[in-house]
């Protein structure tokens, strides 16, 4: 039988390390794919990757159950994103964006690097918020959890999302 | 993907916009179903050594213990409200015992300035004795001027 996650955490709190192995490997997956659809680089992904889980960590005896587990690891990714972001080397960033514009290049191109491209066009948040609620299938309530922010304020950021991407988009998926 | 037929119904309410024609709406469709290609490439092998990385940075911090019991918890605020109220208690009957001290001074203050009064003279020429003499002789001077 699995455990649950409160079990694995009580244990990883006592010292037995090796149960984090497991919190890892069930949510790792979540956290990659939040990461990407924040910071659109797999180099900044796997730093976020490796900076939340080590936050993870150090916090979860401070981890109080008010949410749950994969909102509270959410909320980390997002925030740990977003600081990679802001800290992220200005040439890194327009290596990325050219590197994607090459890549781009008409007609010999498939959806994902098209999709990517119009999701680049979004803000941060938006991109979340699309990417959580569209993608991934989260509620408005979890993603508002997330970010900090009120219901509506998710709901106006995937309208808009959903708006900017079809301006995007239309014609090329 | 699940609130897809909310959005249709969203676009179809919304006026003014070209983009709200039912022709267009299963774009969104296809925009969604887009974006679950949008996810890392990053191999099984890779992220098998992030999780070792990860497992090596743990075992260089320190394990955090349980939290506090709930027990040594209440214990701490106990204690910090007691001797909390034991300060207030020694602050304010200092205040009064200051001010009584403070009162005091003055009645005696009242008796000695009415005594220089009485016999019409100088501090300079009444000595300690001639005070201490005349307290003496009226016992009720000094109740006299606290009752006033």
């Amino acid at each position: 039988m699995q455990m649950s996650d409160k079990e694995i955490i009580e244990h990883v709190i006592n010292g037995e390390k090796e149960y984090f192995k497991e919190l890892m490997m069930r949510y790792e997956n979540k956290v990659y794919k939040t990461a990407y659809g924040i910071t659109m680089s797999v180099e900044d992904t796997k730093d976020v990757v490796q900076d939340v889980f080590l936050k993870v960590y150090s916090n979860l005896a401070s981890f109080n159950y008010k949410s749950t587990f994969l909102t509270w690891l959410l909320r980390i990714t997002y925030t740990t994103s977003i600081d990679i972001i802001k800290h992220r080397n200005k040439n890194k960033h327009d290596a990325l964006n050219l590197n994607m514009a090459k890549n781009g290049e008409e007609h010999n191109v498939d959806k994902k690097i098209i999709m990517e491209r119009a999701l680049g066009k979004l803000t941060e948040r938006e991109r979340t918020v699309f990417l959580l609620h569209g993608r991934d299938g989260y509620k408005h309530r979890e993603i508002a959890d997330i970010l900090g922010v009120r219901e509506g304020t998710v709901k106006a950021l995937y309208f808009r999302s959903l708006d900017k991407l079809r301006s995007e988009l239309e014609g090329k998926i | 993907m699940r609130d897809v037929n909310e959005i249709k119904e969203y676009l179809k309410n919304k006026t003014g916009n070209k983009k709200s024609n039912n022709d267009e709406i299963p774009e969104i469709d296809k925009i969604i179903k887009a974006s679950e290609s949008v996810i890392p490439d990053i191999s099984p092998f890779e992220k098998e050594n992030i999780r070792t990385n990860i497992m090596a940075k743990i075992d260089s911090i320190p394990v955090k213990r349980n939290r506090i019991s709930s027990f040594l918890r209440w214990s701490i605020v106990g204690s910090t409200g007691l001797i909390l109220i034991l300060i207030s208690f020694l602050y304010f009957s200092g205040k009064v015992s200051r001010e009584n001290t403070y009162y005091s001074y003055i009645i005696d203050s009242t008796a000695e300035e009415y005594f220089y009064s009485e016999f019409n003279d100088s501090t300079e020429n009444i000595s300690d004795e001639d005070l201490v003499n005349y307290l003496e002789n009226n016992p009720g001077i000094v109740d006299y001027y606290k009752s006033l």
